[in-house]
Order: structure tokens, then sequence, then C-alpha cells
């Protein structure tokens, strides 16, 4: 078994609502609630929900743009939030490429400028010169002319753009790459270019990925394993292959058999139809019990009032349902 | 078969006006669509899926663009030559349009029922009604869309509803007056795949019964796959293939087509292929030849020059393409 490289110890996040409930208690939106994960070295580990599930937070609060409610993310057996700030070696080790790559890089600098500045702020290099011979590097590295330097990110195509976004995370070479859903903002030949790029860097520099998205059908495609995450908590873990041809969580059925696909042999990959039926519950009043009783389709008694915790079914297949006990 | 066409599209040409000349999108579109038929239209984004359209209804503002060439024969009139009163009624009695992100087709500052209540107000349906017979024509459409008390949901503003309500609600004003034809722009994409597959479902049902045409624009070829009865590819302004859906399927012909294909990742498993190299073309300065040729793999000199016409290849299969 291949080392650990990130714990995530029950995580939660919680933040406040400008509202209070009827004994004059502060609400929360508990987006994250209560998440456990082991991270091994160089695996590519899919987080998968629908919008409201809290997938985007787990990701911010590992890279640190939120401080814990709860719970402790260890890197490489370090806590990562001991002190208020966190050190600037920790920070070089966990990147992040965003969702929309149109708004997040500052428009009014050159792509130069934009890869410039993580290798200043982490003394990556000893000076100008050798500062463009990377930044060169790095454009030769996501396969972009060098050409590009001089442009501005709203002179080039959306993905071409998060081209830049990948190379601008991996210019201080970091161990661990948080992709929040690189690719939904494009489509799909353009996806297909950039994700097989992902990988191969993956291979090449030995890199751990931690990749969102709510697209089920690419998980398939690029992780090692797949986590589905419901109203901040997770309904089920498994291997990627073992994930599709044996899911066991209802929802998890559900998520399967809704993706439209394009050929016969894949409609029969699809568990027994699962009716997809109501929408994710708002994060504020979440549902007493498992939080997926009001949809799932053999909701029992014991669903409506207890919550049910996640069983290892054998080392590696999670899921957190009653039936499954 | 040829006569039952309810809409046809003919060699439709539409360029934006821009600065310093035009932006040649719409380049030749050939599309019909049968009475009851069930069209797809699909296509990356920015390659006049949306500009074709909206063209049908004519609602893209009248300053922004020219038609050099083309007709759009609905029910065997042409629409770009109807004057505004001919245009508003098949507006409002003909064909109906749900958009693609239902967050903004609402008006925030109205109630679902005053803005369903408006639609009703202005169809043939509803004119003669008093306010009650309105009233429960509302009611019914958002029962048949799936809404549980419709009741409340009629005093609600669009902000107290979720995506897939909003979007349950835009189709229901579209479905509550008899039309016969329903375009709808990507109608799932804005929202998750669980309520993507209910919105669909709804939509399908719901034009089955009242053997409505449907015209469904979608990225996803899978999407296509679920809905339709025929798929038109659309590249660059321009059909490249179109034919029966489970033909585009099993056999597909056109390089951008097999490309496209590919690109899809596959729950099977196994990788995902390279997708296509390059980007749409730039519209102001499209290609001369084929417009797919700078990013096609089997691209000829021939490609280069020579504009290939949509040619049916056999059993109302139809592609663009010189290399097959």
């Amino acid at each position: 078994m291949s080392d650990t490289i990130m714990q995530i110890q029950n995580l939660k996040q919680y933040f406040p609502v400008n509202k209070k409930d009827k004994d004059g208690k502060s609400l929360f939106v508990k987006a994250v609630d209560d998440v456990s994960l082991d991270i091994r070295q160089g695996e590519v580990i899919g987080l998968v929900g629908e919008s409201g599930s809290g997938k985007s937070t787990i990701a911010y609060s590992v890279v640190g743009m939120y401080r814990p409610t709860d719970g402790k993310v260890l890197f490489e057996g370090k806590d990562l939030n001991v002190s208020k700030n966190r050190a600037l070696e920790m920070k070089k080790n966990i990147q992040i490429v965003f969702q929309d790559p149109g708004s997040s890089m500052n428009p009014h600098q050159t792509i130069k400028e934009i890869l410039e500045l993580p290798l200043k702020i982490h003394k990556m290099c000893a000076d100008k010169a050798e500062r463009e011979t990377k930044i060169r590097e790095l454009l030769e590295m996501v396969e972009l002319p060098v050409s590009y330097m001089y442009k501005t990110p709203g002179a080039i195509g959306g993905g071409e753009r998060q081209m830049v976004a990948i190379a601008r995370a991996l210019a201080c070479e970091p161990k661990f790459l948080i992709l929040d859903e690189p690719t939904s903002a494009l489509d799909v030949s353009i996806q297909a270019k950039i994700i097989n790029m992902l990988l191969k860097i993956q291979k090449e520099k030995k890199l751990t990925y931690l990749f969102i998205t709510h697209d089920l059908s690419l998980m398939r495609n690029i992780a090692t394993r797949v986590a589905i995450l419901y109203l901040g908590k997770i309904a089920e873990i498994a291997p990627a292959e073992e994930f599709f041809y044996k899911p066991e969580h209802p929802y998890t059925q559900m998520l399967i058999s809704s993706i439209p696909v394009v050929s016969e042999e894949e409609e029969a990959l699809k568990p027994q139809k699962v009716e997809s039926t109501g929408e994710i519950p708002s994060p504020v009043n979440i549902p007493s019990g498992c939080s997926f009783h009001l949809r799932c389709p053999y909701v029992m008694d014991i669903c409506r009032t207890e919550d049910p915790v996640i069983q290892m079914s054998d080392d590696s297949h999670g899921v957190r349902c009653h039936l499954c006990e | 078969m040829a006569d039952d066409k309810i809409l046809e599209i003919k060699d439709l040409k539409l360029w934006y006006k821009v600065y310093k000349g035009y932006s040649k999108v719409l380049d030749g579109v050939n599309i019909g669509v049968h009475k009851g038929e069930k069209v797809g239209i699909v296509g990356e984004a920015g390659c006049g899926k949306t500009t074709t359209v909206k063209s049908i209804l004519n609602v893209i503002p009248e300053y922004q663009y020219i038609i050099p060439d083309g007709e759009i024969f609905y029910k065997g009139k042409d629409i770009l030559k109807m004057n505004m009163k001919e245009i508003n009624q098949v507006r409002s009695g003909e064909i109906s349009m749900i958009y693609q992100e239902p967050a903004n087709a609402l008006n925030p500052v109205f109630t679902i029922g005053q803005q369903m209540m408006d639609v009703v107000n202005y169809s043939k349906q509803g004119k003669g009604k008093n306010k009650a017979e309105q009233k429960e024509m509302v009611l019914q459409a958002i029962r048949d869309v799936f809404i549980p008390d419709p009741e409340r949901i009629f005093d609600y503003y669009p902000n107290q509803l979720s995506g897939g309500m909003k979007q349950r609600i835009c189709i229901a004003m579209a479905i509550m007056t008899q039309r016969d034809m329903m375009i709808a722009d990507e109608p799932g994409t804005a929202l998750d795949v669980t309520i993507q597959d209910q919105v669909h479902k709804t939509l399908n049902r719901l034009v089955e019964e009242r053997n409505m045409s449907l015209i469904m624009i979608t990225h996803s070829l899978g999407v296509a796959r679920e809905l339709t009865d025929s798929i038109h590819v659309m590249y660059a302004g321009t059909v490249v293939e179109s034919a029966k859906t489970e033909d585009v399927f099993k056999d597909t012909l056109h390089p951008y087509t097999v490309g496209l294909m590919e690109a899809v990742p596959r729950l099977g498993g196994g990788g995902i292929q390279s997708g296509i190299y390059g980007a749409i073309p730039d519209y102001q300065y499209p290609p001369n030849g084929c417009r797919f040729a700078p990013r096609c793999s089997r691209v000829t000199e021939q490609c280069q020059n020579c504009k290939p016409e949509l040619k049916d290849v056999g059993g109302g299969h139809k592609v663009a393409c010189f290399n097959l």
C-alpha cells in the first residue's frame, strides 16, 4: 500500500447564516459535516456531488481559504491549521486550479506576469533570466506556444486559459494539486485534450490530484478512487471500477442511472433504473436521520430517525446507508 | 414525407454586424422538422445553434444582424418575410421556446402566477375567459410539470424556487396553451444530472402527449441520443451531418462527429481519446473551403478551396464532406 499524503479527519465547515430558528439559536449552513478521507501518494481521487453538496468547500478548506470549524487536515503528517497563517512551504505544496478560467486570472496582466508571481513568491528562481526560462518550460509543458507569454487572458480561448491556470498551479512544483471542475466550462473536444495533458503531467511528476467534478463518466476514466458527497457527507467511497460496477448506495445508483450516455454498451452498465426524484434539500435545515431519505426509493423507518455511519464493507469500499448494514 | 414538414430552414445565412465588417456566423444551414418529430441540434459552444433557433422566432435585435440569403418556412410561409403582426401571432400561438438559463428567463419582480397569467391572457385559448378560468389553466399547467402544491407556487417569486423548479415553470409556460412546436435551448445544461434527467423526462412526456414538434439544442450527444428522433450536427455555422438518431451513433461519418464522439468520456472506462485539435475559426475571416478543414485529420487540397455540400449518402443520412 502506498503512503498516505493527506488525511482529512472529521472535517467540519459551518457557515453562519443571517437567520435565527424558533428558539433564537443562530443557524448554520453545514457545508461540510464530518468528512474523513485518506488520500494516498500518487492517486487521483474524485469528489463527485450535485451543486450544494460541499465539494468545493472541502477543496477550499484543504487549500486554506477557510479555517475549518472543527477537524483536522494533515499533510504528510503535519497539521495544516496550527497557526493562523499557514507556512509558506505548506502553501507551496498544495495548489488549486479553479473552475472558471475567465475569472481566476487578472485580465490586465500578461500570461508572463501571471506565471511569474508564484515563482517570485516561492523564490523558485534566482534571477529574471532564470524565471523567463522557467516560464518557457511551463508553457511548453502545457503545450502552448511560447509567444503566448505576451498575450493577456482575454486574447486567448477558454481552453488555453485553463491551460495557463494549470501552468500557474504547477509553477511552484507542488506535490498535491486540487482541480475544482477544471473542464466543466469547456467543450468535450477541449476537455479531452486538457484531461489527457493533466494525466500525463501527473505521471511525469508523480503528483496527487484531488479532482472535483459533477461528471461521473469523466470520473470513471481518470480517477483511481471516487467519493460521492451528499449534503456535506460522504455517501459512498470506492475504487473507480468497483464504484461503477457495484454501486451500493441508492444515491449513487440514482446518479449513475441518470447519466445520458452515447452507446448501447454503456446503457447496459447502468444499474437497474432508479428513478430520480426530488432535489437536494437546503443545507440550512438538513432532514433528520439520513439526509437522503426524502429522495430514497428504499426508505425505511429507521432512515427517518437515525443517521447511518459509514461502513467499510472491505478495505476500500465504504457505504453510508442503513440498507447495506 | 417531404410534404408534412412543419418547419424548413433553407440555406440560411446570418451575419452579425461587428466592428469593421461582419461576423459570418451562419453559413448555409438546412434543417427540416416534420410534424411530431423530435429534432436535436448538437454542436459545441459558438457553433451557431442558438443563433439558428433564435432566427426562427426572430428574436435577435434587428440592428445586430443581416440575413444575406436563406428562407425559413413555417407551415409554408416564410418567417423572414412576415410583418410584425404575423410574427407575433407565430410567437403567441404557434412556437414556444425554453431558454438555457431558467434564472434569467423569469422576471424577478413578478410572481410566477402573474407571469403565467400574462401568457394565458395573450393566447388564443385564454382571451375570452374570466380570471378564475385563466387561473385554473395556469394551475393545471403547473400540475402537468409535476410541481406539488401549485396554489402555493402561484404566489411565489422566482428567487424562492430552485433551478430545477424554475426550469419546470418555464416548460409549464411553454406548454400552457396549445402550440405546434417547441424549441428547447439546452434546458438541462444549467442543472444537476439528476434534476436534468427529471426535466428532460417531463419535457419528453409533454411533447409526446401533445404531439408537438420539438427542436432540442444540446451540446451533449448523450442527451440527444435519449431524447431525439433525428440529429443535426453543427460545426461553425454549417450542418455537417444530419441523420436519424440511431444512424448517427451506429454509422458516424463526418470527421467532426467522429472526433466529438470519441471525446465523450465513456461510462465503461478505457481512458479518453485525444479530442479535436484547435478551436472554432474566426467568424470574421472564416476559411474559404470547408470550415472544419483547419482541424480535420482527413484534410485534402479540395477541402481548403471548395465548400462541401450536404449530400445524401443513403437512407436519408446526409454528410457534408469530400473524403468519406
